[in-house]
């Protein structure tokens, strides 16, 4: 009893942490004016601020070709390493973790240059941030499909494959995807995450993104710039619901029956 | 259903980081034979194997399968069917979509490629089966759809990769029979690699023998074990005896003064120093009179149709000898005997190798 009442306790107070700032976030949004009371005039406002319209917008594709760009780039690298040269994984861990640690700040300093270029070849559209923020999302995306591919024996799946007819990009599309599609989805929604609430390398690189809009509209309008942070907001938490939802589908379905055991996988260097 | 294929492996060389795999490896495959690699870790089998299906390159030498050389062939063009070590089932495909996977890739209608999958499912005894996905099978019967989805692109050659050993003892015994069942009905030619010896001598037309990345000896089963070719071959396969001694005339002097007799060759001269294998269904217990050895029964170990007695001789070695079972009760543990060596199935070998 006292062990289930601390569950509870922790629940609430977790509960309360997360919660109180997002209730805040509401009650202000929908504070009415100097009479009280109500008033959803500033989420009415989302949709009528073309500014925030377009910034909302060129959010979203960032976050779509974000997504693509940086699963067309790591998945097939990360298997080409898990297959042919994995001594080379911890070089890539390594390169695919930096983000991490340089700042948002030094990364601009450093990247400023190179967009010139970016902006001489391909036009001063803030969709050019996509190269940026899939070096950006490297570490995340990294981390989740370095678990998807590790958790399955990739080795034997591609050499029956290819036994079986398969070429490598076969082998890419109907073996590798479908059994890391946990993996490729969490990587894609830690992406549509990240780039929904990034601000720093858009503002210091002047391309207008939802964070920056929502930054200049709070200038003006305080109570609009919080309905759209929240509305960012709920719409990440419920891309990683669904994301939880989903997995959670997926272990159930498979635990209906035990799984066979696995023999150990074969060592790598001289075979027998 | 299958033709059979001519399998011809030329002077195979290959190295992973300067250590020979494969050691200029001959090896020839008769269309619709089977025939099992065997040897120790490290020696070369599984590398051979994969060598012919093109799931390794090779330094030097030539694959020739029907007589083209399909060395620099890839993978995927080289129409093999492969059965895995590990469970190699996609885990996101039915029994019966993994078993037409091939066959979709060869762009077969629909409604052949179902009822082909149905066709090998029943083959491999799993027609009920055909709905369930890879989590939803035991070990066996995910070997055994592998092994349907192998046959399934009418390969030109089998390729087994120890599919057996993640099975536990009742199913592996089961599914080689099997295995051999429908090999022999679709008289497709197979390469087995296998650890156990017991399971190459069961199924196989032939046996090869590896070590050190080249084939010690390729025969049948029965020859491997009764006439083996090298001293390597006789100590491997199966149970031996070693005993080491000195050549004169025709036996081999113990150094406890003992004579085994031996089928001595001018290439083991009196003086020189040698061992002498013998199996231990090779020596007999000898209850009318004196024998070559004489030790104590140590323990004895029931095997079925035979008991296996450990015999400890004066000198400190401990000797292992088969007897039927029905007469094992008249050498209980700390009876003296007497042991005699047939001298036609004594083998020398130098004493160092």
């Amino acid at each position: 009893m006292s062990v289930r009442l601390f569950r509870y306790g922790i629940l609430l107070v977790l509960g309360t942490f997360f919660l109180l700032p997002l209730f805040a976030m509401l009650e202000f949004s929908t504070r009415g004016g100097l009479e009280g009371g109500r008033d959803l005039s500033a989420w009415r406002a989302i949709g009528d601020d073309p500014q925030l319209v377009d910034a909302i917008l060129t959010s979203l594709q960032l976050a779509v070709l974000t997504s693509v760009l940086m699963l067309v780039l790591l998945l097939p690298t990360m298997v080409w390493v898990h297959l042919r040269v994995p001594v080379l994984r911890r070089l890539v861990e390594f390169l695919c973790l930096l983000p991490l640690v340089i700042p948002a700040i030094v990364l601009v300093v450093g990247i400023a240059p190179l967009y010139s270029w970016v902006t001489y070849f391909l036009g001063d559209s803030s969709l050019t941030l996509t190269f940026v923020y899939v070096v950006l999302v490297l570490p995340y995306a990294f981390r989740a499909l370095e678990s998807g591919l590790s958790a399955m024996d990739l080795r034997t799946l591609s050499e029956a494959a290819r036994s079986l007819g398969a070429g490598w990009g076969t082998v890419l599309l109907r073996v590798v995807l479908p059994g890391v599609r946990g993996a490729v989805l969490s990587a894609a929604l830690l992406t549509v995450a990240l780039v929904l609430g990034e601000f720093t390398l858009a503002s210091l690189l002047n391309f207008p993104n939802l964070q920056v809009a929502v930054n200049l509209i709070g200038k003006r309008d305080a109570a609009l710039s919080i309905a759209v942070s929240l509305a960012a907001l709920l719409l990440a938490f419920g891309l990683l619901l669904a994301l939880s939802i989903v997995g959670g589908r997926r272990r159930t379905s498979r635990e209906v029956e035990p799984l066979a055991p696995t023999p150990a996988p074969a060592t790598d260097g001289v075979r027998a | 259903m299958t033709s059979g294929t001519e399998v011809r492996l030329v002077d195979l060389h290959r190295a992973y980081a300067g250590v020979p795999a494969l050691d200029g490896l001959d090896l020839r495959v008769e269309p619709g034979e089977f025939v099992s690699l065997l040897g120790p870790s490290g020696c070369g089998k599984t590398t051979a194997l994969r060598v012919l299906g093109g799931l390794e390159t090779v330094d030097r030498g030539q694959v020739l399968v029907g007589g083209q050389d399909i060395t620099d062939v890839p993978a995927h063009r080289r129409d093999m069917g492969m059965v895995f070590q590990a469970y190699s089932l996609f885990p996101n495909l039915t029994a019966r979509d993994n078993v037409g996977f091939g066959l979709r890739l060869r762009k077969v209608s629909g409604k052949d490629e179902r009822r082909r999958a149905g066709e090998l499912l029943e083959l491999v005894g799993l027609g009920a089966q055909a709905a369930k996905y890879p989590h939803q099978m035991s070990g066996g019967q995910q070997q055994r759809v592998a092994l349907a989805r192998a046959l399934a692109i009418q390969p030109r050659v089998l390729l087994l990769d120890e599919p057996l050993s993640a099975l536990d003892a009742q199913v592996r015994v089961q599914l080689r029979e099997e295995i051999r069942r429908i090999q022999t009905e679709l008289a497709i030619t197979t390469l087995f690699v296998t650890h156990d010896q017991e399971e190459a001598l069961a199924i196989s037309d032939r046996v090869g023998v590896m070590s050190k990345g080249r084939l010690e000896q390729l025969d049948a089963p029965a020859t491997v074990y009764r006439q083996p070719a090298t001293p390597f071959v006789a100590e491997f396969i199966g149970v031996t005896n070693s005993f080491a001694g000195t050549v004169a005339d025709s036996s081999v002097v113990l150094p406890a003064g003992s004579r085994l007799p031996a089928r001595v060759v001018a290439a083991h001269p009196a003086g020189s120093a040698v061992r002498v294998l013998v199996r231990p269904g090779d020596l007999q217990v000898r209850t009318d009179g004196p024998g070559q050895l004489s030790g104590t029964v140590l323990t004895q170990s029931f095997l079925g149709p035979v008991t296996r007695l450990s015999v400890k001789l004066p000198s400190g070695d401990v000797v292992r000898v088969d007897v039927p079972s029905e007469r094992a009760a008249a050498t209980p543990t700390g009876a003296p005997v007497e042991l005699a060596v047939d001298p036609s199935a004594a083998m020398l070998a130098d004493a160092r190798g």
